[in-house]
This record gives structure tokens, C-alpha cells and sequence, in this order.
């Protein structure tokens, strides 16, 4: 065991009492800080990893400051130019991650040495609480994290952060060093001290990830978002996974990856429907104003190019330029083939780090656009463009359903199944039933198609189902869902908790329990000014 | 103080040898072609008082180098490593000046990868004589929809790159003070007579005199809206302005996105010193709207559309109706005298029957000298920003001739216009170079009314222009700045009440 000399009176009378686990303090404090790292590393990478990407997705950034002036503006000054430069290691989630740690690290690091003042080791335990404030706060900002204040606010307060605990640490330095004071060394500990130290830390770490968790749909929601960017379609779906009640964005985004693997009359209903609030909800008193940053995705992958270009201005007028909104309206500009438009994007984007790979892609296809219908992901989307032009005021908002519910002409086959799809979202059965029509003569129906069929044949006696491939299993099922539902008619809320785990993915579950829950869309403010 | 010296000496030494040298290379192969550059300066009419024509060479090239000629002065500027050219203020504005009513020279060398230089096909741009109004004020906006966020109106000199801000609204997003600008508009492009609208938070019309300052609301219980288009009238002060009951929609496909419509609009005039406003048109049946003054102020010339198509049947006017058949809503130009002591309006007249040819027209503004009226053309309706079909056209109001300005018209939208004091020069916006974003672009106007090819507006880096991602709105030039500070205009437009006029029928 490694003592100070200086201490060796006291280390002699420590060593007087019994301990368990004699431990040094040093050892205590290294063993403390390496699991602060690794807890740290593992807590922002697992709950924070894709926020901070979307952060990073949401913020403009050129070396170039007067360039980052012209493209994001005026308002963009020195803090939040280097706020928005070091959020750019956020790119890839682990160097985002590492890069917090490291400077959450070098928070407590600096904070012991400032508060080193005596012998006690609580002041060490204490130099833990400003990089767990910082944890906290960003749990508490919630939506407002990314989406209602500048993406880079969250490092600019970060580094300020730092920056001030480093000038504390340097004008203490500069005290002690002018009084000759030297640091105070810190006796070896005993085994009470060491199981009361680590219970303190234990709990603290037990609260810090009990509070300092994000909302469990943001978290869902930046990783679809991360996911629908890299087109992995069947982790985006995974991520709803023990979600208990997913939010609009969260559904839209399902909704996204289930269109493009072609799960949607399969899948559809899976995940509960039952959104708390029509708008989602930031504190008390505050809503996020806009849902043009799910809404654009949402009605790009069903096709609505001009619609979702339109949200994406909107966005864009709203929050600024940003990485997500120029890859997709280069991608809009690039199938609506306004190629002048789409170049100017990818001048503005490939002044950015790391989205070279994009604007060389891109620029390929202006070139050669031919090579569009070699693009899985933009043959996809053509694939479901309206092909009759009308205003998007035709239709009931969202647009990515409420067009859908109307549609009487598509490209595809998928059109026609985006379209069922969205007649049963919407509880439009005989709308639905109309366009059943066209499934006529079909070796296979989805199930949720089928559901739907089959509960019109049982409910009207007509024999209606029989001219559809309808499994013998999913009518069997209705039939039963039908029997249960009965019996709670008059108990709707215990019905749905009940039924929930046995027929929870059936359309008539859907149907009856699905979004139930309707409020007027409070607090929603916006600067809707008409004509601009 | 020495050693600091020789530091300096030294710092400077090294700065001026990273700059690329100008100098005209004495072997070269010659090419009978044009350079590419861009912005396109090539083949222009200029005014003599412009700021630096920089440009971006567009062939694929190591270094360029451009030697310009004229007056007697010569120029030679080597590109920066993007082979941007960028002109030295002093020099370029001294060789304008010298080849005033002449033309200057340039000629393009670059530099391929194996260090072989080309010279390219020289070109010349004719230096007018007569100057461009020194100020051109416009609104930044993106071309957004329907939301707005930051903004501003502008004031560009346009014989150097200083660009600032009139009035821009709230940096920070808060409801309670979120407002929008629009539609800035001068008495014969002076500023002391001047106004613009503040819309939402804040609301009302800003209108300067001189030094004073004041906020009105132009909504009367008789009128269908607030003031929406002004046109401030040549000697007294009274402003016409249109009252629109308008609403947009969006295209769910193809490259036109943005549908604006009125449901009604009528005129009115609005006295500036009894607060007052008078209807000029109340009717139901016609939309009268874009109003413009001739030189004399005699005369009120507006657009006006009979919308059948919203009238006829039984069905009340209806949103829908309109936006069911909004490609067939034309509009014609029309002129009304005006009394000046008397206040009053005589029975208006169709100068161009625009709808006759299934065209429309909209925006008229009477040339300075009053002889010309430009105006735009559309295919249908009325706001041709956002119809790739408008173009610039001119009526001579003494002939009564009309014509496109084939050279300055472009494939995409060409609207907003005004001229300059001296009427030879015209700006305009322009979406001409990628369909979405307006840019002003500029055109040199003759006795005999013939124009020139257009030029956008010069900027210290044409990468501007790229990485700008807000629309040029309302091109408007004048002959001095706004003195007027945005702090002064804040502080009318928050802290003052919109003061109510009254109704004078």
C-alpha cells in the first residue's frame, strides 16, 4: 500500500482500526473514475448515441465561418460556430460519445482538483455532481434538446462548462501556489469509509440512470430517424419494441420502414395507437411547435415529393439549414428532375465534413439520370408519386394518410396497398371495402386486408369474404375477437388492457381500441402568416 | 520597434507571395470560344457605377488569369485556388469611369494540368453612360410557404458589396413577437416618403415621412382587408394600395409548387396626413389589385380579373371553386384618371385585354419618363412568382405597342420589376437559375425601348449566391438609402399601437 509520508501519522493510527478491505484513496478514486468512464461511455453511447447524431443531423456546419454565416445566417456567432464545430464528431455516435465522456471526465477530474481542499474524501464524491448535472439537464430538455433551441447549444454549455471549471482550477492553482499551500494528501480509507463511499456512488448511478434517461420515444424516435438514413428498415421497425406508448413520429417512422419491406397490411398493427397528446408535449406549458421533421420523411416514402419538399421548407425556414433537410430536398429536386435546384443543395452540403459520399452520389445522378432507376430508394418512392395532380388542400392532413384515403390512381401495386393500409389507420371501412375491388383475383391478401374482410363478411352475413383468398386462421380469429370484444362494450378501457396480449396486432382490436384517445391540439402555436 | 518592423515586413512578404501572381503568360494556344464563367458577365450593357463584375471560371483549369481593357486603364487579376476572380475595387471602378459610352475588354487565360495555357475568345461589355439608381433595397426570405422565421428587408449599395439591413424582424423565435415584412415600397424611389406592413405580432402598416415615423392600421369595417400592394403616389402624399381576401395551395406534383389566389380585392387610397381612406373600386364581381401611378399622377393603372368561373351558378364564391379552376383566372390592365384636387376617379378604361389571349397580367410600373409600362405575363392568375410562364413585357403607352423583353426573359419565372430614376435601368427577379430561388437580375433599357441581356446582381464571391438560401423579394431601387435605423423602426413597431384610419366613402 502506497502512503505519502507526510501522512504516515495518521496512516498509522487509520491502520489502528479494523478494516476489511484496507484500499488507498488513490486506488479508491482511480477504481471510481474508471468506472465513471465506462458507465459514462456505455450510458451516452446506449440512451444518447443517436440523439446526438440527430443533433449533429439538425446543424449546418462549414469551416468556413463567413460561409456558415451565408448559409445559416446572421445569428450564427463564435459560440455556436464552435458549439456546431465539435457536434460534428457526433457524425458517428461512438466519437460523439467519447467526446462528452471526455469532457465529462475532464469536468470531475478538474472539479476534484478544485474542491481538494481538506482530507476528507467527500469532495472527491462531490466533483461527480457537475458532469451528472450535466447528464440530468439533458434528460430534462427532452424534444427541446434537439428540436426547440439550436442544436448546438447543448455543446456550447457543455464547453462552457468546462471552460469555467478549467479557470477555477487556474486561478486556485495560482493561489495555492502563491500561498505555498500544497495539495492535502487523503489517508487511507477505512472499510466503512470505502462501503459508505461506494454505496454513495452505487446510488448515485442507480439515479442518474433512473433520471438522466431521454424520454423513451425521443430515444426511439432519433434511432429510427439514424436508421431510415442508413435504409436498415428492419432495425427501425425493432426499435418500437417495448414501447408502451409510441408517439405519432415513432408510428410515422414504423409505418416508413414497414411501406419500404412491404410489411404494411402485415405489420401495421402491431404497436399500440393510442397518442396521449395530438401534439407532443416538451414541459408543462410548452409543445413542440412544428412536426415538419418527421412529417417530411413520412411523405417522402409515400411518394408526395412536392409535399414533402414543402415541409421540408417550412423546416428549414423555421429551424435553419441543416445536413437533414438538404439531403432530402436534394433528393426531391432529384426525382421532381430540377437538377439546377439539387445541385445548388449539394454545393451548399458538400461543404460540410463527412457528407461528401452524398453529394458524389447525387451529382452522379444529374449527370446520368438514367442511374435513378438503378436506386433502390428512389425507385421506391417514384414508385408511389400521385399521378394526377391536385392541391395538397384536397386532402385531410397528414397528408401521408389523408391522400391515401382519397386515392383513385396509382403507379404500383403499393400504391393500392398504401392506400388499404391507410383506410384501416383511419377506421375508413367503407372505403377500404371499395378498393377491396381491386384485391380480387389475388392468390395472396395481407393479413390486415384480410382482417378487414373478414369482419365485413361476418358482420354482414353476405358472404362477402368469399371472394377473397381469406385464411380459414384469420377468420377463425375475428369470429372469436368479435365474441370477447362483446363482453367488454361497456368497458372499453378494460377490454383494451385485457384483449391487448392475445389480439393486440388484429385490425377489430385496432378498430375498437386503437385511438381512443383524442384531445384539441393544445398549446399548438405557429406563425402560419398565409401568403409569404 | 525595429524587430517589429522587420516582423511586419516579413508577414506581408509572405502573405503577397501566396497570392497568385497576374501575370499574362507569353506562351498560349488561342481558342475562338468563350469561357465559361459564372455568373454569365459576358456580352453585357453595364452601369458605370457597379461594383466588381466578380465571376468564377467554369472550365476545368489549374489558374486563370483575366486582363481586362478599357479607357486607356488595363486590369490583370489572377483567380484564387477555386479560380474565382475577384476584381480590386479602386481599379475596376476607375476603368468604368474612363470607358464610360464604351466598351471594355476581357480576355481570359487559364492553365491546364500540364501547365499549358489557353486564351479564350475575348469579350467585351459595353459600359452605359448613364448610372444605375445607387441602392437597391429588397426583402430575404426563403421561398418558403407559409411560415416565415427570420427575416428582413435590405439595402444593397450597389456600387460596392455593402449590404444593410432596414429592418429585420425577431432573431428569436417568440410568439408574442413574431412578425413578418413585406411589400416595402418608395415615392419615386426617394426615402423619405417609404412604407412596408408588418403582418401578425406587432401588426400594422410603417409609414415614413421624412424623419417621422408611424404605424397604421389600414383595416376598415368596409374593406376587405388591411392595405396589401402599394403604389405611393408621384407628388402628394397618398398611397393606393390593393385590399386582398387571398389564400394559397400547393401543387401535389410537378415543378410549379405554390398556387396563390384572391377570393376578392378591391382598391382604396390612403391619405398619409388625415389617416384616412377612401374605396376607390368596391366590387364584388371584379378583382382590382397591383396598382401603379403614371409620372403625372393622373392616372391609377390596375389589373383586373372577372373570375366567371367564381360568379356564375348558384354556389356562393367559394375557396374551392376558385382553386378548382384556377388556371382560368386572367387578369387585364387597366387605367382610372385620377382628380388630384378632388380626390376622385374617372371611369376606367382596358388598356391591355390580356384575358382576350388567355394570358394575365399583373404588377404594372410606369417608366419615369412615363412613356413605358412594364408589366408581367403570365399564362393565368396573378401571382406569377411562383408560374414558370411569366415574363417581362413592355407597352408603349404612345404607340400602344407590346412586347416581350425577349433578351431579358429567361425559360423560368421573370417578375418583379422596378426601374431606375433615369429609366434606363431595370431589376427584376428572377428564379432563372435553378426555378426555386428569386435572384435580382438587371437589364439596361434604351431611348429607343429596346433591352439588353440581363445580369444578376454582382457580389463580392459568386458562392453567395449558392450558399444565400433566401429569395430575393420585391427588387426595389432607389436613388438614396433608408435613414431611418432598424433600431427606430423597432421601436415604433413594438412599442406603438397600430394607429386605426378612418373610413372616408
Amino acid at each position: 500500500m502506497k502512503t505519502h509520508p507526510k501522512s504516515k501519522d495518521t496512516t498509522s493510527k487509520k491502520k489502528e482500526k479494523r478494516t476489511i478491505f484496507p484500499l488507498s484513496f488513490s486506488r479508491f478514486r482511480i477504481s471510481l473514475q474508471l468506472f465513471f468512464l465506462v458507465f459514462t461511455v456505455l450510458f451516452v453511447r446506449y440512451y444518447y448515441g443517436e440523439i446526438l447524431w440527430k443533433m449533429q443531423d439538425l446543424a449546418y456546419f462549414t469551416s468556413s465561418f463567413s460561409e456558415l454565416q451565408q448559409v445559416a445566417g446572421s445569428q450564427i456567432n463564435i459560440p455556436v460556430y464552435i458549439g456546431r464545430f465539435f457536434l460534428q464528431f457526433c457524425y458517428y455516435p461512438w466519437l460523439g460519445t467519447l467526446f462528452v465522456t471526455l469532457v465529462l471526465c475532464l469536468m470531475q477530474g478538474l472539479t476534484e482538483r478544485i474542491l481538494r481542499f481538506d482530507s476528507s474524501y467527500w469532495w472527491h464524491l462531490a466533483s461527480y455532481l457537475p458532469p451528472a448535472g450535466i447528464l440530468v439537464y439533458m434528460s430534462l430538455c427532452n424534444y427541446n434538446f434537439i428540436y426547440e433551441v439550436d442544436p448546438s447549444d447543448f455543446f456550447i454549455w457543455l464547453l462552457a462548462s468546462l471552460s469555467v471549471i478549467i479557470f477555477c482550477w487556474g486561478c486556485i492553482s495560482v493561489v495555492r501556489r502563491v500561498a505555498g499551500k500544497k495539495r492535502p494528501e487523503v489517508a487511507p480509507m477505512s472499510s466503512k469509509e470505502t462501503c459508505l463511499g461506494g454505496g454513495v456512488v452505487l446510488t448515485g448511478i442507480v439515479l442518474l440512470t433512473l433520471f438522466a434517461r431521454p424520454d423513451e420515444n425521443l430515444r426511439a424516435m432519433t434511432r429510427m430517424q439514424y436508421f431510415t438514413q442508413q435504409q436498415e428498415w428492419d432495425k427501425v421497425i425493432d426499435c418500437t419494441e417495448g414501447l408502451s406508448a409510441p408517439t405519432r413520429p415513432v408510428a410515422a417512422y414504423r409505418s416508413i420502414a414497414l411501406v419500404n419491406t412491404n410489411q404494411l397490411g402485415e405489420r401495421l398493427f402491431e404497436i399500440p395507437y393510442n397518442y396521449p397528446k395530438l401534439v407532443m408535449k416538451i414541459s408543462d406549458d410548452t409543445y413542440l411547435q412544428n412536426d415538419y421533421f418527421y412529417t417530411a420523411e413520412a411523405c417522402f416514402y409515400s411518394g408526395l415529393i412536392n409535399t414533402a419538399y414543402h415541409h421540408l421548407m417550412e423546416f428549414m425556414t423555421l429551424e435553419g439549414p441543416s445536413p437533414f433537410t438538404l439531403r432530402l430536398m436534394t433528393k426531391c429536386a432529384v426525382l421532381n428532375q430540377e437538377w439546377e435546384l439539387a445541385e445548388r443543395y449539394l454545393s451548399v452540403l458538400e461543404k460540410m465534413y463527412f457528407q461528401r459520399g452524398f453529394t458524389e452520389k447525387y451529382r452522379n445522378y444529374i449527370a446520368h439520370k438514367e442511374l435513378i432507376s438503378k436506386d433502390p430508394e428512389l425507385v421506391s418512392v417514384f414508385d408511389l408519386e400521385p399521378v394526377v395532380n391536385t392541391f395538397e388542400q384536397s386532402f385531410k392532413e397528414p397528408l401521408f394518410i389523408g391522400y391515401y384515403i382519397n386515392l383513385t390512381k396509382g403507379k404500383s401495386r403499393r400504391s393500392l396497398d398504401l392506400s388499404l393500409a391507410a383506410c384501416l389507420y383511419a377506421k375508413e371501412l367503407e372505403a377500404f371495402l371499395v378498393r377491396t375491388q381491386a384485391l380480387r383475383g389475388q392468390s395472396h391478401i395481407a393479413k390486415h386486408f384480410q382482417e378487414a374482410i373478414a369482419l365485413e363478411g361476418y358482420s354482414s352475413g353476405n358472404g362477402f369474404e368469399k371472394q377473397f383468398p381469406i385464411s380459414p386462421l384469420v377468420t377463425e380469429r375475428t369470429k372469436n375477437l368479435l365474441m370477447e370484444i362483446s363482453k367488454y362494450m361497456d368497458d372499453k378501457e378494460k377490454g383494451r388492457d385485457v384483449l391487448r396480449k392475445e389480439y393486440g396486432n388484429h385490425f377489430l382490436y385496432y378498430y375498437i381500441f386503437g385511438n381512443m384517445v383524442s384531445s384539441p391540439q393544445e398549446g399548438k402555436e405557429t406563425n402560419k402568416n398565409g401568403v409569404n | 520597434m525595429k524587430r517589429i518592423l522587420l516582423y511586419l515586413t516579413l508577414l506581408s512578404g509572405l502573405c503577397l507571395s501566396c497570392k497568385k501572381e497576374a501575370v499574362i503568360p507569353e506562351k498560349f494556344t488561342y481558342k475562338e470560344q468563350l469561357p465559361v464563367i459564372w455568373p454569365d458577365y459576358t456580352l453585357l450593357t453595364i452601369p458605370p457605377n457597379i461594383a466588381p463584375m466578380n465571376f468564377k471560371v467554369k472550365t476545368e483549369a489549374e489558374a486563370a488569369i483575366v486582363q481586362v481593357t478599357g479607357g486607356g486603364k488595363e486590369i490583370i487579376v489572377a483567380g484564387d485556388d477555386k479560380n474565382t476572380i475577384q476584381f480590386p475595387a479602386t481599379s475596376w471602378h476607375s476603368l468604368l469611369t474612363a470607358s464610360k459610352g464604351d466598351a471594355i475588354k476581357f480576355t481570359l487565360f487559364t492553365k491546364d494540368k500540364n501547365g499549358a495555357w489557353t486564351r479564350w475568345q475575348s469579350y467585351a461589355n459595353y459600359v452605359a453612360k448613364e448610372e444605375i439608381d445607387p441602392y437597391l433595397s429588397y426583402r430575404l426570405i426563403e421561398p418558403g410557404y407559409e411560415l416565415y422565421r427570420q427575416l428582413g428587408i435590405y439595402q444593397r449599395n450597389l456600387g460596392t458589396f455593402e449590404e444593410t439591413p432596414i429592418y429585420e424582424n425577431n432573431r428569436a423565435y417568440d410568439i408574442k413577437d413574431n412578425h413578418c415584412i413585406n411589400c416595402h415600397t418608395y415615392q419615386n424611389r426617394k426615402t423619405g416618403n417609404m412604407l412596408f406592413h408588418v403582418r401578425q405580432a406587432h401588426g400594422g402598416t410603417v409609414i415614413v415621412q421624412g424623419d417621422k415615423i408611424k404605424k397604421v392600421n389600414l383595416k376598415t369595417d368596409s374593406t376587405i382587408s388591411a392595405g396589401v400592394y402599394p403604389a405611393w403616389h408621384p407628388m402628394l402624399n397618398k398611397v393606393a394600395f390593393s385590399v386582398n381576401k387571398t389564400g394559397q395551395s400547393f401543387h401535389l406534383i410537378g415543378q410549379t409548387k405554390i398556387e396563390v389566389l384572391d377570393e376578392a380585392s378591391d382598391l382604396i387610397i390612403y391619405d398619409v396626413d388625415k389617416d384616412e381612406v377612401t374605396p376607390i373600386c368596391k366590387t364584388p364581381d371584379l378583382f382590382e389589385t397591383f396598382p401603379t401611378w403614371n409620372k403625372a399622377g393622373d392616372t391609377l393603372f390596375y389589373c383586373v380579373a372577372k373570375p366567371k368561373i367564381l360568379l356564375e351558378g348558384n354556389d356562393s364564391i367559394g375557396w374551392k371553386r376558385a382553386i378548382a379552376r384556377y388556371d382560368s383566372i386572367y387578369y387585364d390592365l387597366m387605367a382610372m384618371p385620377y382628380d388630384m384636387q378632388t380626390n376622385t376617379f374617372g371611369t376606367p378604361a382596358v388598356i391591355f385585354p390580356a384575358s382576350q389571349i388567355h394570358k394575365s397580367i399583373t404588377l404594372p410600373r410606369v417608366s419615369p419618363d412615363g412613356r413605358y409600362l412594364l408589366f408581367t405575363l403570365g399564362d393565368f392568375g396573378q401571382f406569377h412568382i411562383w408560374h414558370k410562364s411569366s415574363d417581362l413585357y413592355v407597352i408603349d403607352l404612345l404607340t400602344k405597342s407590346i412586347r416581350p423583353l425577349s433578351k431579358a426573359n429567361s425559360p423560368e419565372v421573370d417578375s418583379y420589376h422596378s426601374w431606375s430614376s433615369n429609366g434606363r435601368w431595370i431589376v427584376f427577379s428572377s428564379r432563372r437559375d435553378d426555378g426555386s430561388y428569386t435572384r435580382p437580375y438587371f437589364t439596361y433599357f434604351n431611348e429607343k425601348g429596346g433591352e439588353t441581356k440581363p445580369f444578376i446582381l454582382p457580389v463580392e464571391n459568386p458562392e453567395e449566391h449558392i450558399l444565400r438560401l433566401k429569395s430575393y423579394n420585391i427588387p426595389e431601387l432607389t436613388v438614396e438609402p433608408v435613414r431611418i435605423t432598424p433600431g427606430q423602426f423597432k421601436d415604433v413597431i413594438y412599442n406603438s399601437e397600430a394607429k386605426k384610419v378612418s373610413l372616408k366613402q
